[in-house]
């Protein structure tokens, strides 16, 4: 049964156009969510509204089945991590664990249990004394985590908590996090920007623009079978490669070559064909016209960035070949990993029984 | 901004030297006079230092009116009223900075507006009301009519608007209600805000004369600024006296300077967060 239950939420702040427009989601028990997206595609939106800390213009917002719209926050029984760890100034590590126990009229013994396990789990045993202003950023990140852990509660909402980690804690935490969710178990949304975190972290990928859902999915799917061209190109260590065709006497063309198009389900054109740098190999003799702008050598590949009748494309090779800039080559294309898109909608056009 | 050199900054020393020689000076001159006599203060010879300090002015003063009632009068008036307007003006300026509803904006300029009033013209309405309710002549008369204070509302609001929302909706998720997220959020955060508030508060209403002078007639419940313009005039021979006056000035100004001496850092803070505002 879905946890929590979006259906045709919107968001509108006054006069202005609606910042979500007809959200639909269903989150199951126990899953690992990511909302990512572009800095204001509004993905924090939404997970302040399910939060209660901003109001749903209309729609319905269910968890565990009952309706959430005018219930205030306090009484959401959800816990949430702030992008900037919103830690209590003036309370100790342990009181600011504490806080929403003591709110709850928790037993002190109790309250005492629990944050030292969930101290000792988070290694913030050493720290509990000591204000937020003398911990690290790793540390305060670890306090308000903690904060949300030790409420009794089985929905954890993320915002963006690891941005303004630097970048080698960012990946000890993220592991972290993982490791965390799988011994408890609870339903976690979480907001980023940063695909990485996204891939490595989540079960389902919640892709978002401009307010609204473009494709949902597990890392694989969004990777491997984009639903649309922002997908294609924002997914990715590097931007999928998209080469415009045009149609002339002879059909469909690139650089002047004719493209074997698969047959599309019905009423479906495409014009625009899309793949991947690793998809791509260069060649001295075949292909499509290539001149080589910029060489990035990563170690375990390279990548090169070309022009190829005027569009931008990058190739992965393999580390031991060299080329040089201002090369004229050619490069070749795995027609089985081609997806094909609709310039027009966007959208992805599939080709029939594929 | 650039360094001053070695003889910039000598000459701005030797300026600011003499501004605070000459503001000082006056307090100077009152504490050598209270321990003067009468002669020395009013001999045609001007002296400095008194010849022999006349310690004995300061019981003399004592004895002549009860100095020591009207500061606590004073003392306790003030430090109820500045509870009170904390207490008020925090309940109001966190429903101003962190509650939605209609026409917040609008009652915030209502407030503000009230304090553009001068306050004269407020004494009379006041002063009706007040014995309305039995409180003339009384020490509650006195802080009834000072519980509420526009300008501490609005330092606190700046305050409050300072306190990251991040924190208070920290605390909305974390359970608390809106009455816990006051008290123990907003209101530790800005506790300089709140310090600064009670300084000016307290300043204001120890010192305070015109309005409490009307409201109190008997001497058991004259504040320190009253009772020592009512022992002035009362002392007929001004001239015999003088030390004795300088005294019980001396006498009144005590507390505030123990205060200052005690809550330093903050006063700074104090001044410069209403600078501009009380003009």
């Amino acid at each position: 049964m879905a946890i929590i239950e979006l259906k045709n939420i919107y968001k509108k702040y006054g006069d202005q156009s609606d910042v979500i427009e007809d959200f639909n989601l269903s989150i199951e028990q126990g899953e690992f969510v990511v909302f990512l997206g572009p800095s204001g595609c509004g993905k924090s939106t939404i997970l302040r509204m399910i939060m209660g800390l901003e109001s749903i213009t209309s729609g319905e917002l269910k968890i565990k089945g009952k309706l959430q719209n005018n219930i205030p926050a306090k009484h959401r029984n959800i816990a949430m991590v702030f992008q900037n760890y919103a830690l209590y100034p003036h309370m100790s590590v342990f009181n600011n664990i504490a806080f929403g126990l003591k709110v709850r009229k928790t037993p002190r013994k109790e309250i005492k249990e629990k944050v030292t396990k969930v101290a000792d789990l988070l290694n913030l045993t050493p720290y509990l004394k000591r204000k937020p202003k003398n911990l690290s950023g790793g540390q305060m990140q670890r306090v308000a985590l903690g904060r949300a852990m030790v409420r009794d509660t089985d929905i954890f909402l993320m915002d963006e908590p690891l941005s303004n980690l630097d970048a080698k804690l960012r990946t000890t935490m993220r592991e972290e996090l993982v490791q965390l969710h799988r011994n408890l178990s609870a339903t976690t949304i979480f907001v980023t920007h940063d695909q990485m975190e996204a891939m490595t972290m989540g079960d389902k990928i919640v892709i978002l623009d401009a307010g609204k859902i473009q494709q949902v999915g597990s890392p694989d799917e969004i990777y491997h079978q984009p639903e649309n061209l922002f997908v294609a190109e924002f997914i990715g260590a590097k931007k999928m490669n998209l080469l415009e065709l045009t149609k002339d006497e002879r059909g469909v063309t690139y650089s002047n070559q004719v493209i074997k198009l698969p047959v599309f389900e019905a009423d479906k054109e495409a014009d625009i064909l899309g793949v991947r740098a690793e998809d791509c190999r260069l060649s001295l003799t075949e292909g499509y016209p290539f001149e080589i702008t910029f060489i990035e050598k990563l170690g375990s590949d390279q990548y090169i960035h070309g022009i190829s009748d005027g569009e931008k494309v990058i190739v992965r090779e393999k580390p031991e070949k060299t080329f040089e800039v201002g090369q004229q080559i050619y490069f070749t294309i795995n027609e089985e990993k081609i997806h094909w898109f609709n310039r027009e909608t966007g959208e992805k056009v599939r080709p029939k029984n594929g | 901004m650039e360094k001053a050199t070695r003889s910039e900054r000598i000459i701005l020393f030797l300026i600011l030297a003499f501004i605070g020689v000459f503001m000082v000076f006056p307090m100077i001159w009152m504490f050598l006079s209270s321990l003067k006599t009468t002669e020395e203060v009013l001999g045609s010879t001007m002296t400095f230092l008194p010849s022999d300090p006349q310690w004995s002015n300061f019981s003399g003063a004592l004895e002549l009116a009860p100095f020591l009632r009207y500061i606590w009068n004073s003392f306790s008036t003030a430090t109820v009223i500045v509870l009170a307007q904390l207490f008020l003006s925090s309940l109001l300026a966190y429903a101003l900075t962190q509650m939605e509803f209609r026409g917040r904006n609008v009652l915030f300029m209502i407030i503000l507006a009230t304090y553009m009033l001068p306050a004269a013209t407020t004494y009379v309405p006041s002063y009706i009301i007040i014995s309305r309710m039995g409180l003339m002549d009384s020490l509650a008369g006195v802080v009834v009519s000072n519980i509420v204070d526009v300008f501490s509302l609005f330092l606190l609001r700046q305050g409050f608007l300072k306190v990251p929302g991040e924190l208070i909706e920290a605390a909305r998720a974390d359970g608390a209600s809106e009455w816990r997220i006051l008290w123990r959020i907003v209101v530790p955060t800005s506790k300089n805000t709140l310090i600064n508030a009670a300084l000016i508060s307290f300043i204001g209403h120890f010192n305070n004369y015109l309005w409490p002078s009307l409201i109190t007639n008997s001497e058991e419940n004259f504040l320190i600024s009253v009772g020592l313009n009512r022992f002035f005039n009362s002392q007929g021979a001004f001239g015999q006296t003088f030390p004795l006056i300088m005294a019980a000035t001396v006498i009144s100004i005590l507390p505030l300077i123990i205060v200052y001496f005690l809550l330093q850092k903050y006063f700074i803070g104090a001044i410069s967060s209403s600078e501009g505002i009380k003009g």
